[in-house]
């Protein structure tokens, strides 16, 4: 293995965990949804969620 | 300019008494047998009129790569090729032969190149004997404080010669070989009639035979692994952790680092009661503010439930924007008692990461969802800046991968390595130990 190669390698992993710290990257699947209207406030139940997740409501 | 110790081209001519040919002797008082070059007659070189010792008519003629006669330097001194002759073992029903070159230097004396499926050795015979030793389950030769661990023993047969030799050369004549190897030398043995002469060998490459004979084209490509062909990743795999280790630890501190220095900074916090029967499920919270640059948000919702499920539908509202990020989470918890004894089953509690989010204003829009006839208190929380070390761990795995690999092809180079000992079932074992 080459000296620079491995370093490098190294420094570009290192760069990248520090920025996904810095910048909050997670995991989470979430769904965008632009202009949600101001009179949500007012009305909860008007909007409609968008996200789908897979549910099981389980128990032994 | 002629070198110093290049040996002087005094070359006595003589004829062949089966052939008539021409018969040409360079290692004068040191040479006991000759090859005729044309009938392939093995001649007593003390006789005056060269008496026969043996025809050879059984093989078919080879040619060596580097010509009789040929001069090359090798450890700064110059050697001439005088002799050639091939030897071949038989493991396992199968035959490997390999040719063997006899260099003369008049001021040093003999050594020799061996050559088998382009690899190259360097050989020169020792005055001594090595200490027997052992290595691990393997016999091993202890010569000049180093341990040559054994890697076959074969009867080689002399199958064909061409040449001048310093001792009684016959084809057909067969020797007990053993090779004792510490890559990249081997240390080897010959056992004839109770009577063992030791040499000591160094891999060559084909390049550096050939750079060192003047020859011209390229010589044969080397195929496998030789058996002490020094590893090309011999010292790689150890400086390869050694670094892993020192970016694991940068790593881990630069994770600890950013633990600390993360806000967690709470940004909202309330309880709510929920009944599956409300007419209206669905609440948003107060506008809450969120602070500093682009990060994630964490929602930790905590509930009652007790032998229960529901399902929170969440999204996260910049207020002058209307931009929404929608998710949602199963919270179940059940616990019981069987025939195995207590169990549990879920969690009241879950937690979401919501990623990179920019500052602002921002509220929850909430909508449980639970069985009819049930009712649950629930806490929402909501915090920023939280540390995520998921990142950090998969970081770790990308750093060790590199040594794992280097490892794992320097363990298949030694493994092809010993499948062509006596040893090829147990492989390497604790052999392969990097020096």
């Amino acid at each position: 293995m080459k000296f620079p190669f491995y370093w490098t390698y190294g420094l570009v992993v290192l760069t990248l965990a520090g920025w996904s710290q810095y910048r909050g990257w997670t995991l989470t699947k979430v769904s965008e949804v632009r202009n949600v209207p101001r009179s949500v406030r007012d009305n909860p139940g008007a909007y409609r969620s968008h996200y789908s997740y897979p549910r099981y409501f389980g128990g032994k | 300019m002629q070198e110093p110790n290049v040996p002087t081209s005094q070359v006595k001519a003589l004829a062949c008494p089966n052939c008539g040919g021409a018969v040409s002797l360079r290692g004068f008082g040191h040479t006991l047998n000759v090859v005729c070059v044309n009938c392939l007659s093995i001649l007593d070189a003390k006789s005056p009129d060269l008496q026969l010792l043996q025809t050879f008519q059984e093989r078919q003629r080879v040619f060596p790569l580097i010509p009789l006669g040929t001069r090359g330097k090798l450890h700064g001194d110059v050697y001439e090729v005088i002799g050639f002759q091939v030897r071949e073992i038989m493991v396992n029903l199968v035959q490997y032969a390999w040719q063997e070159y006899l260099l003369f230097n008049s001021f040093k004396g003999f050594r020799y190149l061996t050559h088998y499926d382009g690899h190259w050795n360097d050989v020169k015979p020792i005055q001594g004997v090595p200490d027997p030793s052992r290595q691990g389950q393997k016999p091993a030769a202890r010569w000049l404080g180093e341990t040559y661990v054994h890697f076959q023993t074969a009867d080689a047969e002399t199958v064909f010669v061409m040449g001048e030799f310093p001792w009684q050369v016959r084809v057909g004549e067969t020797v007990r070989t053993a090779d004792y190897i510490a890559p990249p030398r081997v240390l080897s043995s010959e056992t004839t009639d109770g009577e063992v002469t030791w040499s000591l060998g160094e891999y060559m490459t084909g390049e550096h035979v050939w750079r060192a004979f003047g020859m011209a084209g390229s010589p044969p490509a080397a195929h496998g692994v030789y058996a002490n062909q020094p590893s090309p990743h011999e010292g790689k795999t150890g400086r390869a952790w050694l670094k892993a280790v020192w970016m694991l630890a940068a790593l881990f501190s630069l994770m600890l680092l950013s633990s600390l220095w993360m806000g967690r900074q709470e940004a909202f916090r309330q309880k709510y009661s929920f009944s599956g029967s409300a007419s209206e499920p669905s609440l948003v919270t107060p506008v809450f503010e969120l602070k500093g640059r682009p990060s994630n948000v964490e929602i930790l919702i905590h509930t009652d439930l007790n032998n229960e499920w529901a399902y929170f539908h969440l999204a996260l509202i910049h207020e002058s924007s209307g931009h929404a990020l929608d998710f949602g989470r199963e919270i179940s918890y059940y616990h019981g008692r069987d025939s195995d004894g207590n169990w549990t089953e879920g969690r009241r509690g879950e937690r979401v990461l919501v990623p990179t989010v920019a500052a602002g204003r921002y509220y929850l829009r909430v909508e449980p969802e639970m069985n009819v006839a049930r009712a649950m208190s629930y806490e929402l929380r909501v915090r920023r800046d939280v540390p995520v070390n998921l990142f950090f761990w998969i970081a770790a795995v990308l750093v060790v991968l590199p040594p794992v690999f280097v490892t794992l092809r320097g363990r298949q180079f030694e493994s092809a390595r010993w499948m062509e000992s006596d040893y090829a079932s147990s492989g390497s074992g604790d052999d392969e130990e990097e020096a």
